[in-house]
C-alpha cells in the first residue's frame, strides 16, 4: 500500500491554531443560529430556559446543561458538555460544547411539538502524555448532525427527544510522532433533554 | 422566583455530579514488570464496533487511529492464513460474518480476500469502505516504528469442525515477515494454542510469545512448563493474587475484556503488564 509515515519528530509542521479553530467555529455557529433566531419578526419576545441535555453519538455518552433562547417557531440551545464515556474522573474532562438550533414548523405553544433540528458538538480531551514530561497539546472532535424530534410539554417542563445523523470530525495530537491525525466518518446522535420553561404560560392553558 | 429555582436546581444538579466523582488510583504505585508502566494496547486497533465506534476491527484505518491518533502504545489484531500462506487480519471464522464475502480465510486465496470489504456497520456501507488487509502490508508500513502489535494468532476455520491450518506453516510464515522485518522485538505472539507457540518458540527462542488462556491455573502451568513469556487473559478471569504469582514466575500479564470504567478501573488495580481495551481514551484518563 502506498502509504507512509514519517516518525521524525518536528518533521511535519503542525497545525497552528487547533483549538482556538474549534473554539471559533463554536461561537460562530452559535452567533448564526442567534442571527436567525433574533432577525425573525415575530409578535412574541425572547424566553431563556434552563435545559438538560444527555446525547449518545460517536464520542460516546454526553452530558450537558445550558440555555435554551425560544422566539416564535425558532429556538437555540448552547451549553458546556462533559463527555462521560471517556472520563474517569468527571473534573478532568473531557469537556466540550454543545449546540443546537431547532425549527418547529407547527410552533411550540402545544402539548406535543414536532422540530427540525441542526446540532453541532465539540469535544476537547489532553492528547495522552504516556512520559507525563509532555508539552499538553489538545485533542478536538466536531460532530454536525441534521435530524428531527419531538417536545412533550407536562406543566412547565419540556421533555425532548430527537434523532440525527451527520459526521464527525477528529484531530489528535500524537506525542510520540509530533504530529497531528484526522479521521472524519459518518454519525448517529441521540438526545433527550428537559427543557424548563420558566417565563411562559403552561402549555393548554 | 421560579426563575432562581430552576437555576438553584441546576446547580444542585452539577454539585451532585462533581461530588459523585470517583478518586483516583494510585498510579505511582503500580507493581508489575514494565517499569511500573501499563501498556495501553488497542482491541482490534481502536476498539471494536458499537453505536460509538463505527470503525471495524482489523481494519486500517482502526490500527491507524489507535497507533497515529490515540498514541496507543501497541494493538491487538487478529491473525489468520489464508489458503496461498498469505497472514491476513480478520477476527471470525467466517468471512460473510463481518464482509461482503463468503468462505472461510483457511480456504480462500488472499487475493479474494483482500478485495472483500467490511459490512457490519451502516457507516461502512454509505460513506466508507475498508477493506481485509494482509499483516505485511501493516508491517512493512510500521517496521520503523516504535508501536508494537499484538498478534492472535487464529490457526481455525469454521468452515470444518477440525483445524485445518498446518501449524508448522502457520509458525514459518509469521517468522519470516517478523524476521525479514526485525521486528522481533516489537512483536507478542498470543494464541489459545500451545502448539503453534511452540513452534514459534522453537524456531526463534527470542520471541514473545504469550499463552491466552481462560483458566489461570492451566495458562500459568503451560506457560512456564514450556518457557514462553507471559498470558493473557480476561480480566473477568484473574485476579490481583495470581497476577502477582505469574509475576514472581518472571511472566508478564496483559489483560482484556475491559471497556467500561469499573472495568478498567478493576484492571489496573491488579497490577498488569498490559491492558487490552475497547476505550483507549478512557484507559489514558486514568494514566494520565
Amino acid at each position: 500500500m502506498a502509504r507512509t509515515l514519517d516518525l521524525g519528530l518536528g518533521s511535519r509542521k503542525e497545525r497552528k491554531g487547533g483549538t482556538k479553530d474549534t473554539f471559533f467555529l463554536w461561537v460562530s455557529s452559535i452567533l448564526a443560529f442567534g442571527i436567525i433566531l433574533f432577525s425573525i419578526p415575530a409578535k412574541s419576545q425572547v424566553i431563556f430556559s434552563p435545559s438538560a441535555v444527555t446525547s449518545l453519538s460517536y464520542t460516546g455518552f454526553n452530558f450537558s446543561l445550558g440555555v435554551t433562547a425560544e422566539k416564535d417557531k425558532f429556538s437555540i440551545y448552547v451549553g458546556p458538555k462533559l463527555t462521560l464515556s471517556d472520563s474517569y474522573l468527571v473534573t478532568d474532562g473531557p469537556f466540550g460544547f454543545s449546540s443546537s438550533f431547532f425549527f418547529f414548523p407547527n410552533g411550540r405553544d402545544r402539548k406535543f411539538s414536532s422540530f427540525i433540528n441542526f446540532d453541532y458538538q465539540v469535544n476537547f480531551q489532553k492528547a495522552f502524555c504516556p512520559t507525563g514530561t509532555c508539552s499538553r497539546k489538545t485533542n478536538f472532535t466536531h460532530e454536525y448532525n441534521l435530524g428531527y424530534g419531538f417536545v412533550y410539554q407536562v406543566k412547565r417542563v419540556g421533555l425532548m427527544n430527537a434523532i440525527n445523523i451527520g459526521r464527525y470530525s477528529e484531530n489528535f495530537y500524537n506525542q510520540l510522532t509530533q504530529q497531528r491525525f484526522k479521521n472524519s466518518g459518518y454519525n448517529t446522535l441521540i438526545k433527550i433533554g428537559v427543557i424548563v420553561n420558566v417565563q411562559k404560560q403552561d402549555a393548554g392553558e | 422566583m421560579q426563575v432562581n429555582n430552576s437555576f438553584k436546581l441546576m446547580a444542585v444538579l452539577i454539585v451532585a455530579i462533581l461530588f459523585f466523582a470517583c478518586r483516583k488510583i494510585d498510579l505511582g504505585n503500580i507493581q508489575n514488570l514494565n517499569d511500573g508502566q501499563v501498556m495501553v494496547i488497542g482491541h482490534g486497533g481502536s476498539g471494536f464496533p458499537e453505536f460509538s465506534n463505527q470503525l471495524p476491527a482489523n481494519s486500517w484505518t482502526s490500527i491507524e487511529r489507535a497507533l497515529e491518533g490515540l498514541n496507543a502504545n501497541a494493538v491487538d489484531i487478529d491473525v489468520q492464513l489464508s489458503a496461498d500462506h498469505q497472514l491476513i487480519l480478520y477476527h471470525d471464522g467466517r468471512l460473510e460474518s463481518q464482509t461482503d464475502c463468503y468462505g472461510c480465510i483457511p480456504e480462500t486465496e488472499s487475493e479474494t480476500i483482500i478485495s472483500c470489504c467490511y459490512r457490519n456497520n451502516f457507516s461502512n456501507n454509505i460513506t466508507d469502505h475498508h477493506a481485509v488487509i494482509l499483516l505485511e502490508d501493516l508491517l512493512e508500513h510500521y517496521a520503523e516504528s516504535p508501536f508494537t502489535f499484538l498478534l492472535d494468532l487464529k490457526p481455525f476455520g469454521q468452515c470444518t469442525e477440525d483445524i485445518i491450518v498446518d501449524l508448522d506453516t502457520f509458525a514459518t510464515v509469521l517468522t519470516d515477515l517478523v524476521v525479514r522485518l526485525k521486528m522481533e522485538d516489537r512483536i507478542i505472539f498470543n494464541s489459545f494454542f500451545v502448539d503453534l507457540l511452540a513452534k514459534l518458540k522453537a524456531l526463534n527462542p527470542g520471541f514473545r510469545v504469550f499463552k491466552d488462556g481462560v483458566n489461570f491455573d492451566e495458562n500459568f502451568s503451560e506457560a512456564t512448563t514450556i518457557g514462553f513469556n507471559g498470558i493473557t487473559m480476561s480480566n473477568l478471569d484473574i485476579d490481583e493474587d495470581q497476577v502477582s504469582q505469574a509475576h514472581d514466575a518472571g511472566l508478564w500479564v496483559i489483560l482484556y475484556s475491559v471497556k467500561e470504567r469499573f472495568g478498567t478501573a478493576d484492571a489496573l488495580r491488579k497490577n498488569p503488564d498490559g491492558i487490552i481495551t475497547d476505550n483507549i481514551e478512557l484507559l489514558q484518563n486514568f494514566l494520565d
